[in-house]
């Protein structure tokens, strides 16, 4: 009776044409098609995909949640793997890493959970916490990754290809798997969709909030880890140009800004056009200036247009 | 009076019909209403009531029918109606649910129903809605001991309702006035006081429609009786004619025949009992005691507000929180699954499919380590989908796409599925037409069948008849158990109508114990950011002796004034509900409008600075219209703001116009500048946000949209003043910074935005918007600014700044968590 359209159940195919658009665009600009280009621009979107799944499963927990630790917990992970890593080797490093992540997404979970907090109050009070570690330890070490992080996110291939592109293809793969195929996956969109209806329906709703803030700090945690070795070093801001475009790649991916719907793809492929796109603004050789205006109003079009879906149901509502 | 055929009526009200998808709400409904009488509304639960009333305030737009007014000699009909051509009739409403700002103060409230729409009222204007409003509550509820500058969210329900009905009464040109259900939460002594103010009311020739379930008050006030059933009127009687006995008859007269089915068999009296309470009280409930046995289905009725679905919450909660075994109130045998009728609210997953909405409360039972598998998952999907033959096109139809009765089927089915040992039914037919009606009657009785104990609320009182036993409920106690045979809908209306409410005594229900000054100053939003700052100032001045002094102060303070007018800024935001992500890039590009621009063309970089506001305004249209939250279209906007000020300058440029260098370096007498310039701005904000008659409809619009627009009051243009004014703050904080760093640099003043939200939480104000404190913000912003300060005197790494404010945010957050809690438990 109702024809889905195509775009409304595979919220991702805008996103990926807008990013094979842009490609194209490029292509002709430099009168060459360069899989070299590509694959730099793939390696650069893996950060950022990491960073809009993270948030991607904060949002979609609903009640207006947003990460906004998140862009201090990339250079904290940075600096404390490296000084783990060096002086303790690299499982040790990978371990606690993981540790600060999860204690990070803990504090948020509960501050938000029991203390009743606004996700978004809670998450910058605890960034602010993380931030002021992160200036500390930056005052002792100057972030350098070890040497076999170094290696493994700057010169080695396999079969031609970074590491870094297979460890996120590999975390595309499992974030996929843990939203729709599993239980936890199912209580988080049924949470983000009507937290009251969800409670009811026998699910621990709070357990599936705390979750939801731990796998985000975690990821963010991995392309902290990552970030620092591909550019060779931390930086105590390093993470802060992310949080707009990580929380723009998954919107324009199909993800609802008010909870409820996801897109592991969508926002693989809003992460990789956004990263296009600012690739694209650079080979403008416009000034820096310029190059934001359009990026911002280009940001707040393509939200504006992926959002009628939105505010009809949302008419609805206020009519019912 | 007497011969009303001789009058025309003020309203006429022929042939109305409201549909709610299937549910006819009202159908060819008839009313006139006289001036100078009071006509009496009753009718049992889904009778119409309701909707009749939206309808006559203009809320809600019939299907068909005519609405006529008496005017000019003459009834007219009219074509156009809404709530604001109602109250040009004079209609004024007291709702049920009440129609009050919970953050403004209870003159205020008067005052904003008022009609005149001027944005800054006359000289006296708050003295004399003070006057008014006293007036009118001592005209209806004389020695009504409300104190109309106390906060609507601080009043006892019963003060609340008082002031709703006042606020009616005291509606200008007021011709017919509407209360529904206006007693329930009143003592017997106001209940009288009401009822001679309406005599009064009348004798003044307005016209009242009293709508109650309490038949003795309708027949003792009333002229005329009113009885509607199922959307239109069943009978019209003067009172005198109406005895009890005969209203009770009329109300539950034509009791249908006893559903079909086989009744209680011997064997559930056997059964082990599944659910037992024993004497149950909490807020709302009183001293209940009941049991359910295994396959046996219990109904719980009563007059809506009686406590039942407070009830089956108690149920519900007793097995989420998971210590439901070994209680002293409430045993429960198994797990408990729970059925709402409210499906929006509490029931469907409205972006999900059919299958995922029956599935989602056992997939433990498909899925092994958290996996789920899809090949049971579509099975058992399947297997409900035919049981409970769903209109649909198969189980991957999307739940909101259906009619309410086949969401309720798939609610039901998730209960059923969940393998629930108690079923919890909290009035799963509302709005279902009677096809699927039946289909859940039967799918109840299959639940019972399998063994399940079945608690069934239902505001219809008919269905309790397809039930086992049935208690009826009042005033949040079990008044009556009715089984098997004696369960008869005229049983229970006489039951539920007959029952006498209890004399509430005017004791602490109505009055509050009067707050001393130090519970006060605690509670205050203020409280938090005085207590940190004063903190902050002491040890600041114990460790550095030259800080009380004319210089120390004004040294000390001097950076800390442009995050007192961003935060400023950023509270009006927060205000009308949302959050501004980009001001610290906009600070930015204000700041070199006015390094680069206006220190050498002073019109240019003010015609700049008017265009920056404008922008702003422009941002409150867009999210206006396009209703996406504020937070994404002001961190797109950030952009903007960036580049812009990129352009003007993109590395750190110019200077501070001399002038402003002057003037924020004068040495004022006594009072250092900085400091002067915050007390100035904390009594300007305060007088707007809190003293100006606009201020309220801004606080309004952030608290209860809905009451302010029936008041007749712009959204969009109060959106656009909020952000206006939050731009000027910004320009007025871009000023400052320019003094302070004396050159323009748009990259470096980012954090301001992170902080400025802190700084609004710590100063006192709420995210859900309307509730705010200037006075708190403004020394929450110098508290905030002087921590690194603080922490150079400590010797500590001035890095911890950020760690401190953030732990000072969760603190005070925490703090507002404890006071919460007080605040509940005085309620």
């Amino acid at each position: 009776m109702r024809n889905k359209t195509l775009t409304e159940e595979k919220t991702w195919i805008w996103p990926l044409l807008g990013a094979i658009g842009i490609y194209v665009v490029i292509s002709i600009l430099v009168h060459a098609i360069s899989l070299k280009f590509l694959l730099v621009n793939l390696t650069l979107a893996g950060f950022l995909i990491l960073l809009s799944l993270a948030q991607m499963t904060v949002i979609t927990s609903g009640d207006g949640a947003i990460d906004l630790s998140n862009q201090y917990t990339v250079a904290l992970s940075a600096y404390i793997s490296s000084i783990v890593m060096i002086n303790y080797g690299i499982v040790a490093g990978i371990i606690v890493t993981l540790a600060v992540c999860i204690l990070i997404g803990f504090m948020n979970g509960v501050i938000n959970v029991y203390l009743k907090v606004p996700a978004m109050i809670t998450t910058l009070a605890v960034g602010y916490i993380t931030y002021s570690a992160v200036l500390m330890i930056s005052g002792i070490t100057t972030g350098r990754p070890s040497s076999v992080i170094m290696h493994l996110t700057q010169e080695c291939r396999i079969l031609g290809i970074s590491p870094l592109l297979y460890i996120v293809v590999l975390i595309i793969i499992g974030m996929q798997v843990l939203l729709y195929k599993t239980k936890y996956g199912k209580y988080l969109h049924a949470v983000g969709q009507n937290r009251t209806a969800t409670k009811l329906a026998g699910i621990n709703v709070n357990k599936t909030i705390i979750l939801s803030f731990i796998i985000s700090s975690v990821l963010t945690g991995i392309a902290g880890v990552l970030l620092g070795g591909y550019f060779g070093g931390a930086t105590p801001d390093m993470g802060l140009s992310y949080l707009v475009l990580s929380i723009g790649s998954c919107v324009i991916g199909g993800t609802s800004a008010a909870g409820g719907k996801s897109s592991v793809v969508g926002a693989v492929c809003g992460s990789i056009m956004l990263t296009l796109l600012v690739s694209f603004l650079n080979l403008t050789r416009l000034p820096p200036s310029y190059q934001d205006i359009i990026e911002g109003a280009l940001l707040m079009f393509i939200l504006v247009a992926s959002m009628p879906r939105v505010r009809i149901s949302k008419f609805k509502v206020s009519h019912n | 009076m007497d011969n009303k055929e001789d009058f025309e009526p003020y309203i006429k009200i022929e042939n109305i019909e409201k549909n709610f998808g299937l549910t006819k709400a009202l159908d060819r409904m008839n009313l006139d209403v006289y001036r100078g009488e009071i006509v009496g509304l009753i009718g049992p639960n889904g009778a119409g009531k309701s909707t009749l009333i939206k309808v006559i305030t203009g809320c809600c737009e019939i299907d068909n029918g005519n609405i006529s007014f008496h005017q000019n000699n003459e009834l007219n009909c009219v074509q156009i109606y809404n709530t604001k051509i109602a109250k040009e009739f004079g209609i004024s409403c007291a709702y049920q649910e009440l129609s009050l700002c919970s953050n403004l103060n209870v003159w205020e409230n008067f005052v904003l129903t008022a009609m005149n729409h001027m944005p800054v009222g006359n000289p006296g204007w708050r003295t004399q809605g003070k006057k008014a409003a006293k007036q009118y509550l001592e005209k209806v509820f004389p020695n009504h001991g409300i104190d109309v500058n106390k906060k609507v969210s601080q009043l006892s329900l019963a003060q609340k309702q008082m002031v709703e009905i006042a606020k009616a009464i005291s509606c200008n040109n007021l011709k017919v006035l509407i209360l529904d259900e206006p007693t329930s939460s009143l003592t017997h002594d106001r209940i009288i006081q009401l009822h001679d103010a309406l005599k009064e009311l009348v004798k003044q020739d307005i016209g009242v429609i009293y709508i109650s379930h309490k038949t003795d008050e309708i027949q003792k006030i009333c002229n005329r009786i009113v009885v509607m059933k199922s959307g239109s009127i069943s009978c019209t009687e003067n009172t005198e004619n109406l005895s009890t006995e005969k209203l009770i008859e009329i109300l539950g007269g034509s009791a249908e025949s006893r559903t079909e089915r086989e009744k209680a068999d011997a064997t559930v009296s056997d059964s082990p009992v599944a659910v037992k309470v024993s004497s149950l009280t909490t807020d709302k409930l009183r001293d209940i005691n009941m049991y359910i046995r295994k396959g046996e289905i219990v109904g719980i009725t009563g007059l809506e507000g009686s406590g039942q679905p407070e009830l089956l919450q108690e149920l519900f909660m007793k097995n989420y929180s998971g210590r439901y075994k070994n209680s002293d109130d409430i045993n429960l045998t198994g797990k408990v699954a729970y059925v709402s009728g409210d499906r929006k609210n509490e029931g469907i997953l409205p972006q999900w499919t059919i299958a995922d909405n029956v599935m989602i409360s056992s997939l433990d039972d498909v899925s092994s380590n958290g996996l789920i598998s899809k090949e049971k998952f579509t099975n058992n999907a399947k297997y409900w989908y035919d049981l409970l033959k769903f209109k649909a096109c198969g189980i991957h139809d999307k739940i909101s796409h259906l009619s309410g009765g086949n969401q309720q089927k798939a609610l039901i089915a998730r209960a059923l599925a969940s393998n629930a040992d108690i079923i919890l039914l909290n009035d799963p037919t509302s709005g279902v037409d009677i096809e699927t009606k039946q289909e859940i009657y039967k799918l109840i009785e299959l639940a019972k069948k399998d063994g399940k104990a079945i608690l069934f609320h239902s505001t219809e009182d008919i269905e309790m008849e397809t039930c086992d036993r049935v208690y009826v409920m009042h005033e949040g106690k079990i008044i009556k158990e009715y089984a098997n045979q004696d369960i008869s809908v005229s049983n229970i209306i006489q039951t539920v109508f007959r029952a006498k409410s209890e004399k509430k005594q005017a004791i602490a229900a109505e009055y509050k114990k009067t707050d001393n000054i130090f519970s006060k100053m605690v509670s205050s939003r203020a409280f938090l950011s005085v207590v940190t700052f004063l903190a902050i100032i002491i040890i600041n001045a114990v460790l550095n002796k030259k800080l009380l002094t004319y210089q120390g102060l004004k040294l000390f303070f001097s950076s800390a004034v442009p995050l007192v007018f961003v935060a400023i800024g950023q509270m009006f935001i927060v205000i009308s509900g949302g959050i501004d992500l980009g001001n610290g890039m906009s600070l930015g590009l204000v700041n070199v409008i006015i390094a680069v621009v206006m220190s050498t063309n002073f019109s240019l970089g003010l015609f700049y600075l008017v265009l920056f506001v404008l922008g702003y305004v422009l941002l409150a249209v867009i999210i206006h219209y396009t209703k996406i939250p504020a937070i994404i279209i002001t961190l797109g906007a950030s952009f903007i703001w960036l580049g812009l000020g990129m352009i003007i300058s993109p590395i750190p440029a110019g200077q501070a116009p001399t002038w402003i260098k002057n003037l924020y370096d004068f040495n004022f007498p006594l009072i250092p500048m900085p400091i002067l310039i915050s007390i100035i701005i904390a009594v300007i904000t305060y007088v707007i946000v809190n003293k100006s008659k606009y201020g309220l409809v801004i606080n309004g619009f952030g608290n209860n949209p809905d009451a302010i627009s029936r008041g007749g009051w712009s959204r969009l243009v109060a959106l656009m003043v909020t952000y206006a004014l939050s731009a000027l703050m910004l320009v007025l904080g871009g000023f400052i910074l320019t003094a302070v760093s004396d050159s323009g640099d748009c990259t470096s003043t980012g954090a301001y935005n992170m902080l400025s939200i802190a700084t609004i939480v710590l100063g006192g104000c709420e995210f859900i918007g309307g509730i705010s404190s200037p006075v708190g913000v403004v020394i929450a912003a110098l508290a905030i600014s002087s921590i690194s300060f603080l922490l150079t005197f400590i010797g500590i790494n001035s890095n911890m700044q950020s760690a401190v404010t953030g732990l000072i945010l969760i603190a005070a957050l925490s703090m507002k968590l404890i006071n919460k809690g007080k605040e509940t438990k005085n309620a």
